[in-house]
């Protein structure tokens, strides 16, 4: 359903020159799958899910999910995907209900699809008493409602989920969890990044650990466990970043070293 | 991200609903849109009626001492001069009238009229010591003393609240009467009969004074006019002895008429303002706004693409710049339209009356609305857009304004009038047409030019609307994070990591330089010129020219590519070629020569008339056969091919070459060649012949073709002012060119069908060639 080969992005940067936000990535998941990015914040995580949304493109390889190409058809793959962030912005002058519609059109949904749609979200997400409120005057949850909502209208094949319980209280968060769970039971194809180890264990059926736009591990739980000597994700998370570094350190060292070697 | 064409009407609609909705359930919004120009201009104009009634005139005091020794015609009448002598005969109140001979006097005017008298004498001890002499320039040993007297006066007028102080000498009538009576008899005395004692009008410095004694002065103008008429009555004269001239003015417009010149001064300025205010905030709003709020995201993640939310936007924004302009059009009208009338029927009998601008010319403000809203708009959108969020964006609101009250300052200037060229400008064009149509709304003539303006506003809005899709497609723009900009760090990166070829930066800086450097240099270069004996001027200009070819276009690019670029060769594309690739550039210029020649010659009316005859003159002379050839063809021919060619076929087609947009690059390296090029024709022409240039260096890969067309074709260029044609040309020339007195050389059409074979060829072989890829 999403198969990714070797995803590069490079950004100019005043200070560095040059920012590598991936370098060489590559996963596949299945439907009915949570699949998990873990890795600490600025390791590339949005950048991935933001190439695969097409918002952003590539510097090199790419991606297919649901058969389109994100770079030859990325009007295709946003038609196929539900993306959902923990920083996504609603428009403070509509409902919920009117955001929920608008992006159902956007969509192609006819009217009676969207309001079966609709009522079958907001009815799930226990989101009518609020339906025709505007969003400013929604609080955090609420709005990460209407946000899932939003993202669920037509129906995708694959959702993408990107630190979506950023900035929620514990209830909310759970109620969030809840929902991507039951979209797996419902067969969707999930990418779910996050940075909080708890998640990662109780939604992912498979995982990557990602680090300075590189994956360091990938695997199910108990395959990445098993390749450690650690017990638990959080420890074995430390160990391959404190690997990583340490053997970049190392790299740096020798090639400087050989660099002024071959000097004069 | 490509997107392909096909257009989704359907989400563009979705979008557009949602964002027009959107906006009107914005205070602000519908704030600056509906309610500032509904409620804007009422109030200023009750507010300009109040201020006219508070501050309303106070009538002036005048103390006019010898009342008693006025000649008839009666001057004064009660308090007041007599009605009579304004041209309006109601200023007559604006200035009260003190006389000693005045029956009930307050204790004020009382005691006004014995500080008069105080007054009148320091004059007379200021009068005898200035003597015969010039009071502005006294001779030193008396100037402390005037300068004393002076300042008394002034400050005892101001201290006794004397406005004007008019002094009539004793026995003024008297020595009137006498003259009349010489007059009228014909006889002559010894003595000369204008030497009697004259009436004298003090007033202090203060400025309300001065307007009122200006009153006083044109009062004693017509009062000595009728008092002129009298007397040669009198004398048995004509009345109309002192006016033989007195030519008649008579104004022959209607009220309409007169209306439509205010109209047509008014209405293209406000619609310029409030098309550009209308169109900006929601911009902000629209697309700053967007990524401020977090919702930008979010959108680009719908199925819409980015060129049809942006076009979705930008009929959000030109809505609102219509409605805007619109609305403030209507309540201009009707407040200003009711206020005349108001002051109208104040002043009764004095016809001020303004009326509304015809059915037609209301129809032509609206068409224009359209275009000016159109271009506003895109512009708008795109620096919004740019913008990270919408304070950033609201900045940008005043350099826009500037460049845009430049642009109507301009037209408001007299010597602007619609004219082919001006037509096709941004703004100007739209806005002289607009005031003519007013005016006139079915001059055959000025709406011949509605194609052109509305066709090229609307090219206009369509490249700032391509401006503003490109920043939608652009990640750097649109996900800029609030970096903050530091300057040592950005000077550092520019010495540590020197890209290989130039960036738009780069291209903009020697770009800037060359324009600005030209402008400077023009009034020096000029006073310098006319320093020189006029045989050397021609001389001296032409190793000017090559002066500042080499200084404002070689140099710059040259110093910034090897200062802070790593690969000279790729920025100039000094690849070598082979001969036949320089062989087609020859044969282009050769052919094309003419074929440009003869388009300009055929122009001509389109551009407004450019350079002073006296600097053509100059022209002339420089470039003409008086110069020895080799030193026209190295100013005029080889250093502008050197110059030009590094600058702009060389830095700035670097600078903007991208692989698969090489298009762009050509176009942009066009544009700027034109540009600096100032003259308008001349910018029509280099702008021309640079998209050959940029096509001839994109094709071959290398700047040595674009170096050889140029130097030939500016060669030819010399070599044709020099050749005298009838003593060379065989007789089967004849068909070829004509040499006419009249005209000069031109060319027939046989050669020039010749021409245009050979340079088709020639450009389809050119298009034709692999181009050796972009230099990035």
């Amino acid at each position: 359903m999403i198969e990714v080969h070797d995803l590069s992005k490079r950004f100019p940067d005043l200070q560095q020159g040059e920012i590598v936000a991936l370098d060489g990535v590559r996963f596949t998941v299945a439907p009915g799958e949570v699949f998990g990015l873990l890795g600490p914040n600025g390791a590339g995580k949005t950048t991935c899910l933001r190439i695969l949304s097409t918002i952003l493109t590539p510097t090199s390889g790419t991606a297919r999910i649901d058969g389109r190409d994100i770079v030859d058809d990325p009007d295709g793959v946003r038609a196929r995907i539900g993306f959902l962030s923990g920083s996504t912005g609603l428009y403070d002058r509509m409902t919920a209900r009117e955001t929920v519609e608008y992006f159902g059109r956007l969509y192609g949904l006819d009217e009676d699809r969207l309001a079966a749609s609709i009522d079958r979200i907001f009815t799930t997400l226990s989101m009518n008493e609020f339906a025709d409120t505007l969003n400013s005057r929604l609080s955090t949850g609420m709005r990460q409602k209407v946000s899932i909502a939003r993202a669920l209208v037509h129906d995708p094949p694959v959702l993408i989920f990107d630190e979506p319980t950023t900035g929620l209280d514990v209830l909310v968060a759970r109620a969030v969890l809840d929902t991507v769970a039951t979209l797996r039971d419902e067969g969707k194809c999930i990418i779910y990044s996050t940075h909080i180890m708890r998640e990662a264990e109780r939604l992912c059926d498979r995982l990557a650990i990602i680090h300075r736009g590189r994956i360091l591990a990938a695997g199910s739980q108990r395959d990445l466990l098993e390749a450690s000597e650690q017990s638990d994700l959080e420890e074995h998370f430390f160990d391959l970043v404190s690997q990583f570094e340490t053997h970049e350190k190392q790299h740096a060292s020798t090639k400087s070293g050989s660099d002024s070697e071959a000097g004069p | 991200m490509t997107d392909r064409p096909r257009l989704d009407f359907r989400k563009i609609r979705i979008v557009f609903q949602r964002e027009l909705r959107d906006q009107l359930r914005d205070r602000r919004t519908l704030f600056m849109v509906m309610a500032l120009p509904v409620l804007l201009y009422p109030a200023l104009g009750i507010g300009m009626l109040q201020m006219a009634v508070v501050f309303s005139e106070k009538p002036r005091t005048v103390v006019m001492l010898g009342s008693a020794s006025l000649p008839s015609p009666q001057l004064v009448d009660g308090t007041a001069f007599a009605p009579r002598w304004f041209s309006d005969p109601d200023d007559a109140q604006r200035l009260t009238v003190e006389t000693t001979g005045q029956p009930d006097t307050s204790p004020e005017s009382a005691r006004r009229l014995s500080d008069a008298k105080a007054i009148h004498k320091l004059f007379d001890q200021r009068s005898q010591l200035v003597g015969n002499d010039d009071p502005d320039s006294p001779p030193p040993e008396k100037a402390q003393e005037l300068q004393r007297l002076n300042e008394l006066i002034n400050v005892r007028l101001r201290d006794a609240g004397i406005d004007v102080l008019v002094v009539i000498p004793d026995g003024f009538a008297d020595s009137l009467q006498e003259i009349n009576r010489l007059i009228a008899s014909r006889s002559r005395t010894a003595e000369d009969p204008s030497e009697y004692p004259r009436p004298v009008i003090l007033v202090s410095g203060d400025e309300k004074s001065l307007i009122a004694s200006r009153r006083v002065e044109r009062v004693f103008n017509s009062w000595e006019k009728e008092l002129l008429r009298l007397r040669l009555e009198e004398a048995g004269l004509p009345r109309s002895l002192p006016s033989p001239v007195d030519a008649a003015v008579v104004k022959i417009v209607g009220n309409t008429q007169e209306s439509a010149l205010v109209w047509g001064k008014l209405y293209p300025v406000i619609l310029v303002l409030m098309t550009v205010t209308g169109a900006f905030y929601p911009a902000v709003d629209l697309a700053a706004g967007e990524k401020e709020r977090g919702t930008m995201e979010t959108l680009l993640i719908s199925p819409a693409k980015r060129i049809e939310l942006v076009l979705a936007k930008f009929l959000t924004v030109m809505v609102f710049s219509t409605a805007t302009a619109v609305l403030n059009l209507i309540s201009l009208g009707l407040t200003a339209t009711y206020m005349v009338q108001l002051v109208g029927s104040v002043n009764s009998g004095a016809d001020v009356g303004l009326s509304p601008p015809p059915t037609s010319g209301v129809i032509w403000l609206l068409i224009m609305i359209l275009p000016l809203a159109a271009f506003f708009s895109a512009i708008s959108l795109a620096l919004a857009t740019f913008a990270r969020s919408t304070r950033e964006g609201q900045y940008y609101l005043s350099p826009l304004m500037i460049v845009v009250m430049l642009l109507v300052a301009l037209a408001a200037s007299p010597g602007v009038e619609l004219q082919p060229f001006h037509s096709v400008l941004p703004v100007l064009g739209p806005i002289l047409l607009l005031r003519e149509l007013l005016v006139n709304p079915t001059a055959a003539e000025t709406l011949a030019y509605l194609p052109a303006v509305l066709g090229a506003s609307f090219v206009y809005a369509g490249l700032a609307l391509w401006w503003a899709v490109s920043q939608f497609h652009s990640e750097s723009v649109l996900f800029r994070e609030a970096e903050r900009f530091d300057l040592r760090l950005w000077v550092k990166r520019l010495w540590t990591h020197k890209p290989p070829v130039p960036g738009p930066g780069g291209a903009i800086t020697c770009l800037a330089i060359a324009m600005f450097g030209q402008v400077l240099l023009m009034q020096p270069l000029a006073g310098w010129l006319s320093s020189l004996p006029e045989p050397d001027r021609a001389k001296a200009a032409i190793w000017a020219l090559v002066a500042q070819q080499i200084l404002l276009f070689l140099l710059p690019a040259w110093m910034l590519t090897t200062a802070l670029l790593s690969n000279i060769s790729r920025t100039f594309r000094l690849r070598r070629v082979t001969p036949s690739r320089i062989a087609l550039a020859v044969g282009l210029a050769v052919a094309l020569h003419p074929l440009v020649q003869e388009l300009m010659r055929h122009l001509q009316w389109f551009f407004p008339q450019g350079l002073p005859e006296g600097s053509q003159d100059f022209l002339k002379t420089m470039l003409g056969p008086t110069q020895p050839a080799w030193l026209l063809l190295f100013a005029v021919a080889l250093t502008p091919a050197i110059c030009e060619e590094f600058l702009f076929r060389g830095f700035v087609l670097s600078a903007f070459d991208r692989p698969g947009q090489s298009h762009v690059a050509v176009l942009f390296s066009a544009v700027a060649f034109g540009a600096v090029h100032m003259i308008p024709h001349q910018v029509f022409y280099a702008t021309l012949l640079g998209l050959v240039l940029g096509l001839l260096v994109i094709r071959t890969g290398s700047i040595w073709p674009g170096l050889a067309f140029h130097a030939v074709f500016n060669g030819i260029a010399v070599l044709r002012e020099r050749w005298d044609v009838p003593a060379t040309l065989p007789a089967w020339g004849d068909w070829l060119i004509s040499n006419d007195a009249e005209t000069g050389l031109s060319y027939d059409w046989p050669l020039l069908l010749i021409a245009a074979l050979a340079a088709t060829v020639l450009l389809a072989t050119l298009w034709r060639w692999p181009s050796p890829g972009s230099v990035r």
